[in-house]
């Protein structure tokens, strides 16, 4: 026992010496990515603040065609998220956004959707090995309790929508490459909403399948920069068992963080992210976001 | 190895600021759709330019099944919904009067479409004493 605890212990201390801040990392975490928050084997306990604001809404039709968008004209978000690790492998984060949509004449505030996410290393990088990628599955599960589309009270501007209106379940496996200056990693995610009845009518979203790619370069130990794009597409919409022809949506999305290690235990994220950006989309929505993040290590 | 890494961001970061202006505006035109079962055609011709988040005014026709103007039209119930995302739009300033002199023929004001993209028209409506619905696809810009 007394071993097996001096090896994780070293195990740690190696980890944490050698490899961090500039080995970990993922190609789904981050402001452009699923999950905002992520530990690092030797971090215990984390603390994440995020403050951003979207604008630039338009909404992208089944043509893939730009339409006026609905709701806010800007939309201002803070969101906490604390993350706890249960072994060098294993860790939960549990994430609270908050919104404040601003509309032409007036705005309004209000939580949205929260995000529980835990991940399992099954591959850990080797500082030996610097091709084997470090290798994490992803589970998470987002219950639905903020005002959505199908319960807003505010019906023409859709000032008080602060969520999709359906839970889900998601999986997914993150892979990454970031033993190097260059960097590089792929994700793949598989989203469940759960069908919900409004008003008598049950909506049943489909599937919705998300790829990632992220690549990037350590410029220092304290400074990094990663680039990546989203692919997430989604079957469709089925309303009272009848699936609604063209309610598939597709979008493209970029994003381009600047990380910076004020120390080991600290680290603000600038990300800058666009969705709808390139290529083809359609029943989505177009916005720019803007996010300054602060991360803080309470516990190693 | 630094030079590398630097060209490699920029090039992506300028593809996406160029990738970010695609896709067309949608335009929006009158429409007409038939009735589930056969029983009337509707015809929309919009009054004001067609816009989302903001009132607009359409000109309501029926014709009965063999083409010619409804004789007697009521129980008008007008819907706008956009069937890829499921959800409708606030309907409490919408009005339908008739137009004077005529049978067939409404006024609908206070349409308001909450956003744009691929709306439809649900209408129901009993047209010469048969009740059936009918669904007029409206491409809001």
């Amino acid at each position: 026992m007394l071993k097996l605890a001096a090896k994780t212990v070293a195990a740690s201390l190696i980890l944490g010496c050698t490899l961090l801040p500039k080995a970990f990392g993922c190609a789904s975490c981050g402001s452009g990515g699923d999950d905002p928050l992520i530990l690092y084997p030797n971090e215990r306990d984390k603390t994440f603040l995020a403050l951003g604001r979207t604008s630039g809404f338009r909404n992208v039709n089944a043509s893939g065609g730009l339409a006026t968008a609905g709701g806010p004209n800007e939309r201002e978000n803070l969101t906490l998220a604390y993350g706890h690790s249960f072994s060098l492998r294993s860790f939960a984060t549990i994430t609270v956004p908050t919104f404040r949509n601003v509309g032409a004449e007036d705005a309004v505030s209000g939580v949205g959707d929260p995000l529980i996410a835990t991940r399992y290393t099954i591959l850990m990088p080797d500082i030996t090995e610097p091709l084997i990628p470090q290798v994490q599955l992803i589970a998470s599960f987002k219950p639905s309790q903020a005002r959505s589309v199908h319960n807003s009270k505010d019906s023409k501007e859709l000032l008080d929508i602060f969520g999709t209106g359906f839970s889900d379940a998601r999986a997914g496996i993150d892979i990454w490459f970031g033993q190097t200056a260059q960097k590089f990693g792929l994700a793949q995610t598989i989203t469940q909403p759960l069908t919900r009845t409004y008003d008598g009518v049950q909506y049943r979203p489909g599937l919705t399948a998300r790829s990632t790619a992220t690549t990037g370069y350590q410029w220092t130990s304290a400074v990094k920069t990663l680039i990546g794009v989203n692919r997430e597409q989604n079957l469709g919409l089925t309303v009272d068992g009848v699936h609604i022809g063209s309610s598939e949506q597709l979008n493209h999305s970029i994003f381009v963080t600047q990380d910076y290690y004020p120390s080991v235990s600290q680290l603000i994220r600038f990300t800058i992210s666009k969705q709808a950006a390139f290529g083809a989309n359609k029943n989505t929505a177009q916005s720019s976001t803007f996010t300054l993040a602060f991360q803080r290590t309470i516990r190693s | 190895m630094k030079i590398k890494g630097l060209i490699l961001v920029a090039f992506m970061g300028l593809t996406a600021a160029h990738c970010g202006d695609q896709g067309n505006n949608v335009t929006a035109s009158n429409g007409s759709g038939s009735s589930a079962l056969n029983h009337y055609t509707a015809k929309l011709d919009w009054q004001s330019p067609l816009a989302a988040r903001t009132p607009v005014s359409a000109k309501l026709t029926f014709l009965a099944s063999n083409g010619l103007p409804a004789q007697s039209v009521s129980n008008i119930k007008f819907n706008p919904w956009m069937p890829s995302m499921g959800h409708g739009t606030s309907t409490a300033d919408q009005r339908i009067t008739a137009v004077s002199g005529t049978s067939n023929e409404f006024l609908v004001t206070g349409i308001f479409f909450s956003m744009g993209g691929d709306w439809e028209i649900q209408l129901t409506a009993t047209v010469d004493g048969t009740t059936d619905q009918a669904a007029i696809a409206v491409s809001v810009p």
